[in-house]
């Protein structure tokens, strides 16, 4: 049993044990969480910057941009200039956080409450999250993935796979079907895999095949009707007149996991601010029953500050403090509203089971609709928020909006906006592919808000594109 | 829930990606650590193993990952910010006159890079040898590797159960000690004698006291103090048989002989510093002595580096001497070279040590010496080394004056010994430039 009145500040396997048993207890047996089973991987801080340059996930193919990531992050840490992250998680069942092993162990108790309770019940509950990232087989996938890199390359050259890659990774904001639900699937990836090369190894030269006649092949594509799709390296996967199997392969790799990584960026802010919430209610009930002292309380408030209040982001683009602001003031009107929340929440002012209303939000929105619904005037007065219109044409910005009355719902408005991928990222779509004439894949892009294309940035793009379609590339804008 | 230490499992995970980064701009890099070299002040600059020191410059614009964005001049961008010193809605406010607008709202991309610094990237020493020296090799001479009786050393190799005194490894023995006796269950018996020995008196005090006790209650207490007595005794006799420290707990530490094989090079940079070598020639020598001793470091795990700088009469020197200092007089090349001689024998055991020698001189030797140098060369240092290397340094001077190339003695001395003696190299420098290839002609790998 330990001795919590000489509470000490190193961390041992036992005491994590300990306080983890007691968070669990009171976020699962008492809040009604609902996670999946927790793993803990103790790591240094090399560790750490590692985990950052791969996108967190415990293995990556190896790609010289992971290694030029790893040299400009570890360069930004050793001056000073980040902090590392105390923590890193992982959305797969089991759920593997990563805790820094320099962590005090009131630290440790704040990772495991941010992390291994906040993230993982986010990561398993929301809706984006289970639809498009298989918890349960990611850590297969990418151990496949890296395998399979790294065969092609010992069997084709480094620099053939590089440009394969590359090119693919030009496109990988583009990975994903918005608007469809991925079939699930299984674990047969590396069966697949052999039997493809198998049959690659065979069928060297698909002209000399003389059971099928190559021009016939071609001709059946050509009346093909091409449905738009933003899934541009979908597209390109199943369509390219050039790309061999294993580079088709390779393409795949890299689109399945920037489909694992999608939810990621349109849920940043419900994330963080959902396992911040985690994190301050478990240690303010941590302290209400005695297990926490003083100077404990100390740096925890030190630490949550510094989450808060980020040197190099601004309050409204950090999702750490937003996303808490707003699940606080949730918590607000479920027990205490004022008739202002009345107006603006009748269903769920006063209605005193926040849990109920949070783990609802939590299942079911995601950041712009979760702005829209619950950024309250109270929230936008808090920040002091205004909205200011960057016309890049005129000389001057203005002002549209304040924390007033008039200026509520347009703040909102285009505070979701501002968390919305799909503005912040240009929308292109595949438009056409002349096949019956130079075979020139046509992509559209469809302007928002009257905002052009960089037009250096997009011809680079297409140079890549063009290594994987193997024909001319254009893009057209109405 | 499970705790896993990854503690050691995630070291390197990113060397595959470092290495493909390496290959990707292996161009780039080359020139950078070529560059870098031009540069260097002196060894201590370059020395440094381990440690992660050189950094090469390469620009962000090829390591570019495109992404479609958005153009900066046109479009209406609308961002919410916090923190409203008292605008109301419609106010304008100017732009900053760089005209940068405030972006579209949070960044999408994490990796997006500011593109404003350089990347730098630093190359560990050996990364840094290794490019440095690509397609470079020894000569392939017999180098000294004997496995010879007398290069023995003794080293540690573990315990033995007996041994001298001094070995005696007090920590194990004690350690055997403990063991032996929990498992005889002697551990802790001291204490439970003195409890025992504590109750008997308390039962005895007992019975002694004034107030008589009940007949039973004296039996039984007669019968515990007996029964209390007897095992007071076992306990004793065990304590007797059993001993705190027997011969066979103890440990002794053991040594034992281990041949070594010669992995220690030398290597004797010998500078002529007479009046006739300035700075720009100095420079020269320090680079090429700097290039050997980086090389020769990828081949010998310990390297030791002797100074000798001579005018007519040659010192030993440290390293900041050698470079730094100035001295001024004429110049007699066989005082450097004899002492070369004289430091081997006296500190270098030729079983165990090979020796290289660099020498740089101007090749304006005193006419008369020219024969003595010869003689040193073939009888005494030329047997001894395994390579030397001889670098005539010139003036920098444009090749349209400079037509009269006439050798220096020193040169045609040395020339004459080149059918002879493979392991001897001569080159001519005239400036940094030349410095690298030189080094590379002298080394290129043969196939």
């Amino acid at each position: 049993m330990v001795d919590f009145s000489s509470y000490q500040n190193d961390w041992t396997p036992d005491l994590i044990k300990t306080y983890y048993d007691h968070l669990h207890s009171i976020a699962v047996d008492e809040w009604g969480y609902k996670i999946y089973p927790n793993q803990i991987e103790i790591v240094n801080s090399e560790g750490m910057l590692e985990a950052y340059t791969s996108h967190g996930l415990p293995m990556f193919y190896p790609h010289w941009s992971v290694g030029k990531s790893y040299q400009d992050l570890k360069r930004t840490y050793k001056r000073g200039q980040m902090g590392l992250a105390y923590e890193m998680v992982l959305n797969s069942d089991p759920c593997i956080n990563y805790l820094m092993e320099e962590n005090t162990l009131t630290m440790q108790i704040l990772v495991l409450g941010h992390a291994a309770m906040g993230h993982n019940h986010f990561f398993r509950n929301n809706f984006m999250m289970r639809q498009w990232s298989h918890a349960d087989y990611i850590v297969s996938y990418l151990k496949f993935a890296k395998d399979y890199v790294e065969q092609c390359e010992e069997r084709y050259g480094f620099v053939a796979v590089e440009r394969v890659l590359d090119a693919a990774h030009a496109l990988r904001f583009y990975a994903v079907d918005k608007y469809k639900t991925p079939k699930k699937r299984k674990g047969y990836e590396a069966e697949r895999l052999k039997a493809r090369i198998d049959f690659e190894q065979k069928t060297y030269d698909r002209l000399l095949d003389f059971g099928k006649n190559p021009e016939t092949e071609k001709s059946d594509q050509d009346d093909r009707k091409i449905e738009p799709t933003e899934n541009l390296l979908y597209f390109i996967e199943k369509n390219s007149p050039i790309l061999k199997d294993w580079e088709r392969e390779l393409v795949r790799i890299v689109r399945k996991i920037w489909q694992y990584l999608y939810p990621n960026i349109n849920t940043a802010l419900m994330n963080e601010g959902f396992a911040t919430l985690s994190h301050a209610l478990l240690i303010e009930e941590l302290d209400k029953r005695k297990l926490l002292n003083e100077a404990a309380m100390l740096e925890f408030c030190h630490m949550h500050s510094n989450v808060l209040w980020q040197r190099d982001m601004s309050p409204l683009s950090n999702p750490y403090a937003l996303g808490y602001a707003i699940y606080r003031d949730i918590i607000r009107i479920c027990t205490n509203p004022t008739k202002e929340d009345g107006e603006w929440f009748p269903e769920i002012a006063g209605c005193k089971d926040y849990w109920k209303v949070i783990f609802d939000a939590v299942v079911n929105f995601k950041d712009e609709s979760f702005v829209l619904q619950f950024m309250s005037p109270k929230v936008i007065r808090d920040f002091k928020m205004m909205s200011i219109l960057d016309r890049r044409e005129d000389d001057h910005y203005k002002v549209t909006a304040i924390h007033d009355e008039q200026g509520y719902r347009r703040i909102r408005e285009i505070m979701s906006e501002n968390w919305n991928p799909n503005v912040n990222i240009p929308r292109i779509e595949v438009q056409d592919v002349r096949w019956k004439a130079d075979r020139t894949l046509v992509l559209r892009y469809h302007p928002f808000a009257g905002r052009s294309l960089d037009t250096r940035a997009c011809e680079s793009v297409l140079g890549q594109v063009k290594k994987l379609w193997g024909f001319p590339v254009e893009m057209v804008s109405k | 829930m499970s705790i896993i230490d990854r503690r050691e499992a995630y070291k390197d995970r990113s060397a595959a990606s470092r290495k493909r980064l390496l290959r990707r701009y292996r161009d780039v890099i080359k020139q950078g650590v070529r560059d870098s070299i031009k540069k260097a002040d002196g060894f201590s600059d370059v020395i440094k193993p381990g440690e992660e020191r050189r950094p090469i410059k390469i620009e962000r614009k090829s390591m570019d990952e495109p992404e479609f964005v958005y153009s900066q001049d046109r479009g209406d961008h609308e961002k919410i910010i916090s923190g409203n010193p008292g605008y109301i809605s419609g106010d304008k406010i100017d732009k900053p006159p760089s005209g940068k607008g405030g972006g579209s709202g949070r960044d999408a991309d994490p990796n997006a890079e500011d593109g404003q610094d350089d990347f730098i990237f630093h190359l560990t020493a050996d990364e840094f040898a290794d490019i440095l020296f690509e397609d470079l090799e020894l000569p392939n001479l017999v180098k000294k590797s004997l496995i010879d009786p007398n290069s023995r050393e003794l080293t540690p190799a573990g315990f033995t159960k007996t041994g001298p005194a001094g070995n005696l490894d007090v920590v194990r023995s004690f350690k055997n000690s403990l063991g032996r006796r929990i498992g005889l269950n002697r551990k802790g018996l001291n204490t439970r004698i003195a409890d025992l020995q504590k109750k008997i008196d308390d039962l005895i005090a007992v019975l002694e006291q004034p107030n008589p006790v009940s007949e039973e209650r004296a039996e039984s207490l007669m019968f515990d103090l007996t029964s209390a007595r007897n095992d007071l005794e076992a306990l004793k006799r065990k304590r007797r048989a059993i001993p705190f420290i027997d011969e066979i707990d103890l440990r002794y530490r053991h040594n034992d002989w281990e041949t070594k094989p010669s992995s220690s090079a030398v290597m004797f940079a010998v500078m002529d510093v007479s009046g006739s070598m300035g700075e720009h020639e100095k420079t020269l020598a320090k680079l090429f002595y700097l290039m050997l001793f980086l090389f020769l470091r990828r081949t010998y795990k310990h390297v030791d580096v002797v100074f000798i700088r001579h005018t007519t009469e040659a010192q030993e020197v440290d390293e900041k001497t050698f470079f730094h200092d100035t001295v001024n007089g004429g110049t007699i090349v066989s005082s450097g070279l004899k002492k070369v001689k004289e430091i081997v024998d006296k500190r270098y055991d030729l079983r165990n040590w090979n020796v290289y020698v660099a020498q740089a001189s101007d090749g304006d030797n005193s006419h008369s010496d020219n024969p003595e140098c010869k003689q040193v060369m073939e009888k005494d240092l030329l047997p001894l080394a395994q390579y030397m290397v001889y670098i005539e340094i010139h003036p920098e001077i444009h090749h349209e004056w400079y037509f009269s190339k006439s050798k220096t003695g020193l040169w045609t001395t040395y020339e004459e010994m080149l059918p002879n003696h493979e392991n001897l190299a001569i080159r001519e420098v005239r400036s940094r430039r030349d410095i690298y290839p030189v080094f590379r002609g002298l080394f290129e790998r043969k196939n």
